[in-house]
Order: structure tokens, then C-alpha cells, then sequence
């Protein structure tokens, strides 16, 4: 079982707390949600066929408990005490250095179904066929979300659009 | 991935009728059939690609499962700028990265050290240094590019940046120098 802990982590933690990172915009809650991934993982929801497999699973299976929680009546009436949205970039470390934050800024600001598909492809490096795969999705749809996506950002950008959405 | 694996692009196979087969049975003879006859035209071009000459546009593996071709954009061909076989590396693995969401694309940047390896192991009994060291300095110059696309086309390049002009406004050319310089 430590055995099995100790590889999930080392192999996922960082990635899936990123993922978490950009959905949730707090370092608490989304660590919440990484280990409760975990713990469906441990228990055995997931029947895993291979590598690749089992890393869809447990980043689609991130996404969609951040997303319970967004969702959940007790969140909507919270407000995070330990960071500010506009700070969200800087707790997201990125193995790799980018220079522009603003844009990352932008991105987490997105609604969420074009927010994953954008920060999957771009910040995580993941193909569109992998990001379909994640999201169950077609592969159609995630490159127009990429594409609407994007024209979003551009709009949140230009007109500093401040407002935040789930 | 040594030099040479990098430079022997092979050539992009062309598509293949297949077979009119019904049922699931005859969709996976048809696709070991595609493959098989990828196979053989990329041994059959192996030869052409060696020696860092590009004779054609190579072909891309995907990272899971499928295999797609890729159109290379030829706008992007310079003299320092060949296409090479996609090697998928990861971000972690790249000396320089760049994500342009805004434009929709993201490069990834690795100067060709693992080049400088197989230049010594070539090399090893030479005796003269001059050779050498020309022979090492012209593949330390060498930066390979990937450039991911929004609409899912993946391309990657070879760059010389010996040959690349300081203040060009070229986009994989101008990555490469960034490269050398964040290596």
C-alpha cells in the first residue's frame, strides 16, 4: 500500500495539483482534491488498464471532483482567506519557466470548459486526442474550445476583465 | 536520440487504400495492412534521408496510440531550417520553452547535446584537434524545435543556428537562438 502511495505521488502529485491549482485557485482546496483522488484510486474505483490509462484517470477524476466542490452549496457561499485570485499564477509551478503570467492569469479566469481543455494543451502539454480522451470529449469539440478559448483570453487581455467565474 | 536518428527523416507515407473489409476482423487486417506497407516505405526511404540531406517531409508518431501525418508548413523552411522526425519530447526535457496561447501554438527548444556525444564517439581516434573541433562545433549549433499547433499539427525542425542571422524576424529561427542562449 506505501509501496503503491509512494509511486502515485512521486509520478502525479505535482501535475495533478497543478490541474487541481488552476481549477480551484487555492493551494488548500486543491490539495483536497488531489488526495481525494488518490483515495478513489487506492479504494479501487478505477479500473485501470494501463499507464496511460490510469494517468486519464486521475486527471479526469480531478476535474471532476474540483468541480463537485465548485459546485457544492457549502463553496459558493465561502470566500478563500489565504490567497488572492490575482496571485492564482504564482502558486502554480510549472516545471519549465514561462515569462508571462498574465496570460496564465487569463487562462484560469476562463469558464471552465474552455479553462481544462487550454491549460491541458498549453501549460501541460498534452495532445488534443489525449485532452478528448481526459475530458471525454471529441476531438472536434476540444479544438473549438481551444480556438473559442483563446479568443477569450485575447478579450480578457485586452479589456482586463477581472470578473470570476467557476 | 543521436544525430543521425534525428536527421534521417523519413518520408510521410502516403495513404493507402484499404482493403473493403466488413466487420471488426477485417478493420484490423486492413490496419496491419497500413502498417505493414508503412513500414516498408520507410526502410525504402532510409537511406535517401541520411546524411542530413532533406529529401522529404517526415513523418509524425503520436505519443498514444494513433498514428497521423503532419503538413509541414513550408513558410518555415529557411536555410538553417529543416524538418525533422517528431521526438514528442516533454517540457521537462526541453532547454527553452514558449507558449503563445494567444497566438495558438507552444515551442519547445533542445539544443542537440546528445549530437555532441556521437560526434566523439566517432571521432575518437582522430588525431587532429582542429577536425574535431569543427566536427563538435557544428552540432552544438544544432537546436532541435517542436512547434505544436492549435489545430493539432505537430512539426518538428532542425535548426543551425551557425547560419542563423542575429536579428531575424523568422519564428523557429528566432526560438533557437533564445535556446542556445537559455541552455
Amino acid at each position: 500500500m506505501e509501496q503503491k502511495w509512494g509511486y502515485l505521488a512521486d509520478e502525479y502529485r505535482a501535475m495533478l495539483y497543478r490541474i487541481a491549482f488552476s481549477n480551484m485557485k487555492n493551494r488548500a482546496d486543491a490539495e483536497d482534491a488531489v488526495q481525494e483522488t488518490f483515495l478513489r484510486y487506492m479504494k479501487g474505483d478505477a479500473p485501470i488498464q494501463n499507464k496511460e490509462h490510469e494517468k486519464a484517470w486521475l486527471i479526469r477524476t480531478t476535474i471532476h471532483i474540483c468541480l463537485d466542490i465548485l459546485k457544492s452549496g457549502w463553496y459558493q457561499r465561502t470566500v478563500s482567506l489565504d490567497e488572492s485570485f490575482t496571485s492564482a499564477a504564482k502558486n502554480i509551478y510549472l516545471p519549465y519557466q514561462i515569462r508571462d503570467d498574465l496570460t496564465l492569469e487569463a487562462v484560469l479566469r476562463l469558464p471552465t470548459h474552455y479553462r481544462n481543455p487550454i491549460y491541458l494543451f498549453y501549460y501541460e502539454d498534452y495532445t488534443i486526442h489525449e485532452i478528448a480522451g481526459i475530458l471525454n470529449e471529441k476531438e472536434g469539440t476540444i479544438k473549438t474550445r481551444l480556438r473559442r478559448g483563446r479568443e477569450e483570453v485575447k478579450k480578457i487581455l485586452t479589456e482586463g476583465n477581472t470578473e470570476r467565474r467557476p | 536520440m543521436s544525430i543521425q536518428e534525428v536527421q534521417g527523416a523519413k518520408e510521410a507515407p502516403a495513404y493507402q487504400k484499404k482493403k473493403k473489409t466488413g466487420g471488426g476482423e477485417g478493420f484490423q487486417e486492413s490496419l496491419l495492412q497500413n502498417l505493414r506497407s508503412r513500414e516498408n516505405e520507410e526502410e525504402t526511404t532510409a537511406d535517401s534521408a541520411q546524411g542530413g540531406k532533406r529529401t522529404k517531409e517526415p513523418s509524425e508518431t503520436a505519443r498514444i496510440g494513433v498514428t497521423g501525418s503532419v503538413r509541414v508548413n513550408a513558410a518555415m523552411l529557411t536555410e538553417a531550417v529543416q524538418t525533422v522526425k517528431v521526438r514528442h519530447m516533454r517540457y521537462e526535457e526541453s532547454d527553452h520553452v514558449e507558449i503563445a496561447v494567444t497566438e495558438g501554438y507552444t515551442l519547445k527548444g533542445k539544443r542537440l547535446d546528445d549530437a555532441e556525444d556521437a560526434v566523439r564517439e566517432q571521432h575518437e581516434d582522430m588525431t587532429d584537434v582542429s577536425e574535431y573541433n569543427a566536427a563538435e562545433g557544428q552540432n552544438r549549433s544544432r537546436v532541435y524545435v517542436e512547434a505544436k499547433y492549435e489545430d493539432g499539427r505537430v512539426e518538428a525542425y532542425q535548426v543551425d543556428v551557425g547560419r542563423v542571422s542575429d536579428n531575424t524576424d523568422h519564428m523557429i529561427e528566432r526560438f533557437a537562438l533564445e535556446t542556445v542562449r537559455e541552455a
